[in-house]
């Protein structure tokens, strides 16, 4: 176990902006967060799965929000209830601990994205526990189905949610779970949100291969850290983040079309970008539902989920965020290895093109033949 | 406790018309759901409370609909999920009692009505437990605040849920007890409809006056049977109902108007009646939500809420469920004393005609009666 430093803190946040593939929530809300709580004189520890003891617990939170706007009657109505003192998070997590009446440890990260794992470790720094250096996806992912607890076979309930009202709930099973979000977000239209704690992991079962995505958040760290480094010292910052990360690049260009719609809470789109210096006269197009999926190079597939694409900011080496991007931007496309969690067939079916509708097979990064 | 014949059974449900005060659910669907059940070779015990040892519990189960119709692409999510075997009622209720880990012995009814009081003794049956003599009204009633336990200020909470697709959820807590409803019915619009299990409350506490309407399943059986030995021997079916029920014949005539629409899932509408023999040249008139909740002569206040107004069509002597009624039919009405627990002052707060929204106090219907005032 140690405490995370602000530097430290800021390198993961620009780590994950790297593994969030165009998603994973805002670096700047991310940044926000790490101020804000470092301000407050919150502290921040991080805490590997072999540092558990197999009947200690770890869980995930994090906030459900309602899709609809309240009406004028419900916000009247919502005015007269009372208010926790905690903030929702804190208090789902205590009521899964209540419940299940076992030892909780350290919160789970939802995934690795520059918003995302920073809300979740703020959420352990607010209940005053430890963050596990681990998380359910090991990159940002749109969907509840790419979770590898889920893909290990284990269930993500019992899960607690609690509204800022105070009211308490408690999922022990769901029929699919699709369905705990469907239930929780349901008691989020009637709350203005929700506060959920779910994937209860005994420290045996986080300790087992394929579970969780362990190492992570340090995995996180080590590229922010390559990063910052490589700003600090003059080095090519691409090649840095490159080598930490062990990935390609894969394109280099100008932004020469693109488009994005909002379908049923997803930003989906694609984005097409025409070569520059060695990739002159070749096309490069990347698919994405919030987080990028799939890429084609000249029409044929290319790098594909659940390996990693990211696009950056040639001139700042920064990470882009979808559809944070504009025509004649000049960028470079960099891939990662996916975790191992998402190279099992099982994996493949929850997080492979075909489960996006993308009809190829999956071929890993390290096998494809680069031209 | 005592095993319920089928005959005992189909007298409860005859009786709970008349208790149902117009509402209260199909008396076709809950003769039909006891028929099925008896089919299948289950058991219907009838436990009083008396019977129930201190430290036993029971607690109430019920079905939670949702009012707005599903769209076609809900309808294909729904399709895709698995579906349990089981009634749903029964898993929420074993949900209830594994969280609140004690000895549950029967299972209490929500209201009196046709269609409702038979769902919770199938789901007594379904359990192989007894359904307590008791239930949480002693006749039918609209909204779910007209429960006899929260009246006496205790909490239904925790409650189960189950969903027909194998879901299941646990309220613990909630910052105002309209947020329980609330939280069920916004499940209910992705579930079809959900299945819960509430008020787990011990035999101690039971047993006191005024928490739950004791022996009300006993009354309706009485009440029944009254009407079925009536028509069997050829008497006034009226007149024996009345006498079981403690009840007064109030008006007579022939349904002249009526009017009623879907109003939130509600039931809401009047009928109006014009008078017949004695009460010739009399006007009468019932409003309902879902069940009839007050009634005027010639524009004066008769009953109210929380006492019950049943119609009874004079062909056959049964009680009419709204809005089953028809111009031109002969009716009789009938009013029925509210269960004690409604007649204190927590009861007629969410149960008296003000709470419906109406300008009337509540005047107990013997005290109308031995005025003259009804």
């Amino acid at each position: 176990m140690r405490t995370l430093a602000k530097q430290n803190l800021e390198d993961i946040v620009v780590g994950c902006s790297f593994l969030g593939t165009g998603g994973g929530g805002s670096f700047t809300r991310g940044m926000q967060r790490v101020y804000e709580d470092l301000q407050a004189g919150l502290t921040f520890k991080l805490m590997s799965p072999e540092e558990m003891q197999d009947d200690d617990y770890a869980a995930a939170t994090y906030g459900v929000g309602s899709t609809a706007p309240p009406t004028d009657e419900q916000k009247q109505r919502y005015a007269k209830l009372p208010h926790i003192e905690e903030r929702s998070t804190t208090a789902a997590f205590r009521l899964l601990q209540r419940y299940m009446q076992k030892n909780f440890v350290a919160t789970i990260a939802g995934e690795i994205g520059p918003g995302n794992t920073i809300a979740a470790m703020s959420a352990a720094a607010h209940i005053g526990i430890a963050q596990l250096d681990a998380d359910t996806v090991g990159r940002a992912a749109p969907e509840i189905d790419q979770n590898a607890v889920l893909a290990s076979g284990l269930a993500i309930t019992p899960a607690a949610g609690v509204t800022q009202y105070g009211d308490e709930m408690i999922l022990p099973k769901v029929a699919t779970t699709s369905r705990e979000e469907d239930l929780f977000r349901a008691a989020s239209m009637v709350s203005m949100g929700i506060g959920v704690a779910d994937t209860p992991l005994a420290g045996k079962d986080a300790k087992r291969k394929g579970v969780l995505v362990q190492g992570s958040i340090s995995h996180a760290e080590e590229v922010g850290r390559a990063c910052r480094a490589a700003i600090e010292t003059h080095q090519d910052v691409i090649r840095a983040v490159l080598q930490a990360g062990h990935g390609y690049c894969l394109f280099e260009g100008r932004i020469s079309g693109f488009q994005w719609e909002d379908e049923g809470g997803y930003l989906v789109g694609d984005v097409d970008i025409s070569g520059s210096g060695k990739y002159q006269g070749s096309t490069f197009k990347i698919a994405y539902k919030n987080e990028n999926l799939v890429s084609w190079r000249d029409g044929k597939f290319s790098v594909t989920c659940p390996d990693l694409i990211t696009m950056v900011i040639k001139e700042s080496a920064k990470a882009i965020s979808n559809p944070d991007f504009e025509k004649g931007q000049e960028v470079i496309v960099l891939g990662f290895p996916s975790p191992p969690n998402w190279r099992t067939p099982r994996g493949i079916e929850l997080f492979g093109p075909k489960h996006f509708g993308f009809d190829t097979p999956y071929i890993p990064i390290e096998q494809m033949q680069w031209t | 406790m005592r095993n319920l014949s089928k005959q005992n059974l189909e007298d409860i449900i005859m009786g709970c018309c008349y208790l149902g005060s117009g509402g209260g659910g199909s008396y076709e669907a809950g003769l039909k759901r006891i028929h099925d059940d008896l089919a299948a070779g289950l058991k219907f015990n009838l436990m009083s409370v008396d019977e129930m040892k201190d430290d036993d519990y029971a607690a109430t189960t019920y079905y939670v609909g949702s009012t707005a119709p599903y769209t076609p692409e809900q309808i294909e999510r729904f399709n895709k999920l698995p579906r349990i075997k089981d009634e749903a009622t029964a898993v929420a209720f074993r949900l209830l009692q594994k969280h609140v880990g004690k000895n549950f012995v029967a299972v209490i009814a929500g209201e009196i009505g046709a269609g409702n009081t038979p769902y919770a003794l199938s789901t007594a049956a379904h359990l192989g437990i007894a359904q307590l003599d008791a239930d949480t009204a002693g006749r039918a009633v609209p909204e779910i605040d007209q429960s006899t336990i929260f009246a006496a200020g205790i909490s239904l909470l925790p409650t189960a849920a189950a969903t027909v697709f194998g879901d299941e959820l646990l309220i613990i807590k909630v910052a105002t007890p309209s947020r329980e409803e609330e939280f069920l019915r916004i499940a209910s619009t992705i579930s079809m409809h959900i299945a819960a299990a509430d008020s787990a409350l011990p035999g101690k506490l039971l047993k006191q006056p005024n928490i739950v309407v004791q022996g009300s399943l006993t009354l309706c059986e009485q009440i029944g049977r009254a009407y079925r030995v009536a028509v069997e021997s050829q008497k006034d079916p009226i007149q024996t109902v009345l006498d079981a029920s403690n009840g007064y014949k109030v008006f007579a005539g022939a349904v002249s108007a009526h009017d009623w629409a879907d109003k939130g899932g509600y039931l809401v509408g009047d009928v109006e009646i014009s008078g017949a023999g004695p009460y010739s040249g009399q006007r009468y008139k019932l409003a309902f939500k879902n069940e009839n909740l007050i009634s005027w002569r010639d524009g004066k206040v008769s009953i109210t809420s929380p006492d019950i107004i049943t119609m009874i069509d004079n062909a056959t002597g049964r009680a009419v469920l709204n809005p089953d009624f028809r111009k031109g039919q002969e009716v009789t009405i009938i009013g029925i004393p509210a269960p004690s627990p409604w007649r204190t002052a927590a009861g007629l707060r969410v149960c008296g005609p003000e709470h419906f929204g109406y300008d009337a106090s509540y005047i107990p219907i013997e005290e109308r009666h031995r005025t003259g005032n009804i």
